[in-house]
């Protein structure tokens, strides 16, 4: 069958502005939009920039706007967007473009990397070769771990629109993985880090970023796990990010 | 050009490249460069889990998993290595741990393990359980863990930098030279050790697990300057790749239970492998599938068999298979607890590779003698550990305990000895390439000369080869290499410009296709991942050896050999 792709290029070098090229390809509905991407720069237009690589969801390196959603564009099908309207495809939003789908790195991942999203692990105990961790504590931070650092989340997100000092869920995400792990000595360097100004309590559950997340992270309830450790102390946390969330609504 | 100097450079940011990151002291001057973002390298979809005799369940031992791995490699593994490797990887994995890698647990607090293919207790009676998993998403785990402590020694990454050349002269390595991709300007990166750390080479077939960037650049650009490869005809062949897409379905699947059934519903590896059946090599399982489609017992007659999961239960495969199952989901809208998967093999891992010993020095030929501050590791490297089959679970063993070594001796390396003058034509070769690249006007695109590579590689040479199907390939595979020199590209600019990275990353496969056909055509036996119709037995008499193949600027590549490490096991029948 035949659609139509609407997608938004960008290349400075040629034209300060952006704007849309139009192609029309025969398509099945079960194709991957990076199928359709790869054919258009394969066979038709060789300067159309985007990232990829894994081409099945693991990588993070093909998170796009698709029909106006965050989405990655190796987990898409065209069959997705029903009917015969135009699929409109465009880089992630609140963030600088370089070229086309490709967005600047940079301010994502300096956000990332200043909230500490690292382990740095506790003594062992005398005769123990791993640090023990109990399945429940290990649940605890499961889902977030699942991040492959797409970004969709943040992209997504318009408090980040309206200010972009703010750190942003892709960021949060992180710092409740680290916060939560149970052998982690400096989770309260992390705390002191997401706790001010530009941290979690930016954050108004808008849940943008859930429903975005390509790896079915329950974000919003990440972020709520974190205002909850900063509000009653890490020791009196016993539960997981989307049981908090619940909590959080009832509260309201 | 920019030029920029360090200690140490490794090229590549997968799991064995960010390995040997953490083992350099903090004294020591390094970058590391990717082509991607180190996040995005494949080590992320690695899934099932990574082996080491921890026992945390039941009684296991260092050397069961050696000798598994020996018998697994069909007795072409170097035993010194692959006894160094299983006896390092209980602490490997406790490195990892204190790294922050959230392993799946036990009740009691320790990693959970689970049963993986080949992997057995005592000399092979009964499975056991080694692997340490994190659900089955274990590679993302140890990709995103070693880039995060990367982070936190505040390393100095280069991302985006499509290296293209290996700088060397007479029997020592100066460097790199890399391409900027989001300029296209050209850097040198000089350095007193480079590691090398890029990968595998499963797009130079049709259907593979592996991602677009797995081009074998590493193993190219050191062909390229006469170093040679070793053991290239063994490509390993997972037998459970979604139909059609190839997409990798993990043998934890089969290891918490999963079966695989023709069209008569029959559990057809109990016929082939009746010790461990399902948790056979992979080797062994994918030519399985291929007998039972040959013998008209694809499902429906066609190309492909069931991977059956339906009797573990929705919670088990939640838990245990969370993300492979939301594959069949996504990719094929298979409810995998209630119907069955289509799987058929695809093409997974590369045995061969750059010859390196031990402590990841690159060893330039069949004496010994090495390649001065050059080393290698992870998949894009042959120690060997893997020989003729590589085990599940050992590639991620492999490259945390030899990216370690290799980060060591590079270290060691540099910090011996004062940086010495670049060669005067550093960097020559790389330039007139892709010169001559972006000058051509009339010729073929790059997509053209690449799909049709990969339908050959796939054709004749793949689970099965034979000396009629192959030396078509080769004579296919000489006109496309003829066909790149005339390749012609429309997009001429510096920027971002991926239709000449394509090119680039075009002839590396070419290059490291032509080693593997080679290989395969010459070795007349069949032994683990590689089977030969018309050579179905193997022959220790005569091929009990490494191969070594090295690039003839005009005509086929010329082979030298090197002998196996042997004497740890006796060399005997494979039977499982």
């Amino acid at each position: 069958m035949l659609r139509i792709f609407r997608i938004q290029r960008f290349h400075p070098e040629k034209n300060p502005k952006s704007w849309i090229d139009e192609y029309t390809l025969d398509v099945d509905e079960n194709d991957k939009i990076l199928d359709v991407l790869l054919k258009i720069r394969d066979e038709i237009d060789t300067t159309l920039g985007f990232r990829s690589s894994c081409a099945h969801g693991v990588c993070g390196s093909d998170g796009m706007m698709i029909d106006g959603i965050n989405k990655l564009a190796c987990q898409t099908f065209v069959g997705d967007i029903p009917g015969k309207k135009p699929i409109n495809i465009a880089p992630l939003k609140g963030v600088p473009v370089e070229k086309d789908l490709i967005v600047e790195m940079d301010p994502l991942l300096d956000k990332v990397k200043s909230v500490n999203p690292w382990v740095v692990a506790k003594e062992h105990k005398a005769g123990e070769k791993e640090l023990l961790m109990s399945p429940e504590d290990f649940e605890k931070i499961e889902d977030m771990t699942k991040c492959i650092w797409c970004s969709c989340c943040t992209t997504s997100c318009p408090s980040l629109w309206s200010d972009s000092d703010y750190l942003g869920p892709q960021a949060l995400v992180m710092a409740a993985r680290f916060i939560l792990d149970s052998r982690n000595e400096e989770a309260e360097k992390i705390i002191d880090k997401v706790g001010g100004h530009d941290g979690v309590f930016r954050c108004h559950t808008i849940g943008n970023c859930t429903d975005a997340c390509p790896r079915d992270i329950d974000v919003t309830g990440a972020i709520a796990a974190v205002k909850k450790v900063i509000l009653q102390g890490i020791e009196n946390n016993d539960s997981n990010g989307s049981i908090i969330w619940e909590n959080d609504e009832k509260e309201k | 050009m920019n030029k920029h100097q360090y200690d140490v450079i490794v090229i590549g940011a997968g799991g064995a490249g960010l390995s040997a990151v953490a083992a350099i002291p903090k004294g020591l001057k390094v970058a590391v460069l990717s082509k991607l973002f180190p996040f995005r390298s494949h080590t992320g979809a690695a899934q099932g889990g990574i082996s080491a005799a921890l026992g945390n369940i039941e009684e296991d031992n260092p050397l069961w998993h050696a000798y598994d791995t020996v018998k697994g490699s069909d007795y072409l593994g170097d035993q010194d290595a692959i006894v160094q490797m299983c006896n390092d990887a209980p602490d490997a994995i406790f490195d990892l741990e204190r790294k922050g890698l959230p392993f799946s647990r036990l009740e009691n607090g320790k990693i959970s393990q689970r049963p993986f293919g080949g992997h057995t207790k005592h000399w092979g009676e009964s499975p056991v359980r080694r692997a340490c998993h994190s659900a089955d998403r274990t590679g993302h785990m140890i990709l995103h863990t070693l880039y995060q402590q990367a982070l936190r020694r505040d390393t100095n990454f280069f991302d985006e930098f499509q290296v293209v050349e290996i700088i060397t002269k007479e029997n020592s390595c100066y460097g790199v030279v890399a391409v900027k991709l989001s300029t296209g300007e050209r850097h040198i990166f000089h350095s007193k050790s480079v590691i090398l750390a890029t990968g595998g080479y499963g797009r130079c077939f049709k259907v593979t697990s592996n991602a677009l960037s797995l081009t074998g650049d590493g193993m190219a650009i050191c062909y390229q300057k006469g170093i040679p490869l070793q053991d290239m005809e063994f490509v390993q062949f997972h037998p459970t790749g979604l139909h059609p897409l190839g997409i990798l379905i993990t043998e934890g699947a089969r290891g918490e239970g999963g079966i695989l059934i023709n069209s008569d519903g029959e559990r057809f590896m109990e016929r082939y492998a009746p010790s461990i059946k399902d948790l056979a090599p992979r080797d062994i399982v994918s030519r399985s599938i291929y007998e039972e489609i040959k013998a008209g017992r694809g499902i429906g007659g066609k190309d492909f068999v069931y991977l059956d999961l339906t009797h573990l239960g929705r919670k088990l495969l939640d838990k245990k298979l969370p993300d492979v199952t939301g594959f069949a989901r996504t990719y094929l809208n298979i409810e995998p607890s209630s119907e069955p998967i289509p799987v058929k093999p695809t093409t997974h891992y590369a045995m061969g590779g750059i010859p390196t010993d031990i402590d990841g020095r690159v060893v330039a030929d069949s004496e010994g003698n090495v390649m001065s501050g050059l080393f290698a590791c992870g998949e894009c490297a042959c120690v060997s550990v893997h020989g003729a089959n590589r085990l599940g679970t050992n590639s991620l063993l492999d490259l945390v305990v030899f990216g370690k070594r290799a980060g060591q001796s590079a270290s060691l390396h540099a910090d011996s000895m004062k940086m010495t003058e670049l060669p005067s034509d550093s960097g020559d070769e790389s330039e007139s390439l892709l010169q001559n690249i972006r000058s051509n006007t009339r010729g073929p695109k790059v997509y053209e000369t690449r799909n049709k590579m990969q339908e050959i590689m796939m054709d004749y040479c793949s689970v099965f080869r034979n000396k009629k199907g192959m030396e078509k390939c080769v004579s296919l595979l000489a006109e496309l290499k003829d066909d790149f020199k005339k390749i012609t590209i429309s997009d001429k600019s510096n920027f971002y410009n991926y239709e000449m990275m394509a090119a680039f990353e075009l002839s590396c496969m070419l290059d490291v296709s032509e080693a593997t056909l080679h290989g395969a055509m010459l070795r007349e036996e069949s032994r683990g991942a590689h089977s030969r119709e018309d050579y179905p037995d193997r022959d220790d008499s005569n091929w009990l050896k490494h191969t070594l193949c090295y690039k003839k600027e005009n005509g086929n590549p010329k082979f030298d050999f090197k002998s196996v490490n042997l004497g740890k096991f006796e060399v005997k029948e494979r039977v499982y």
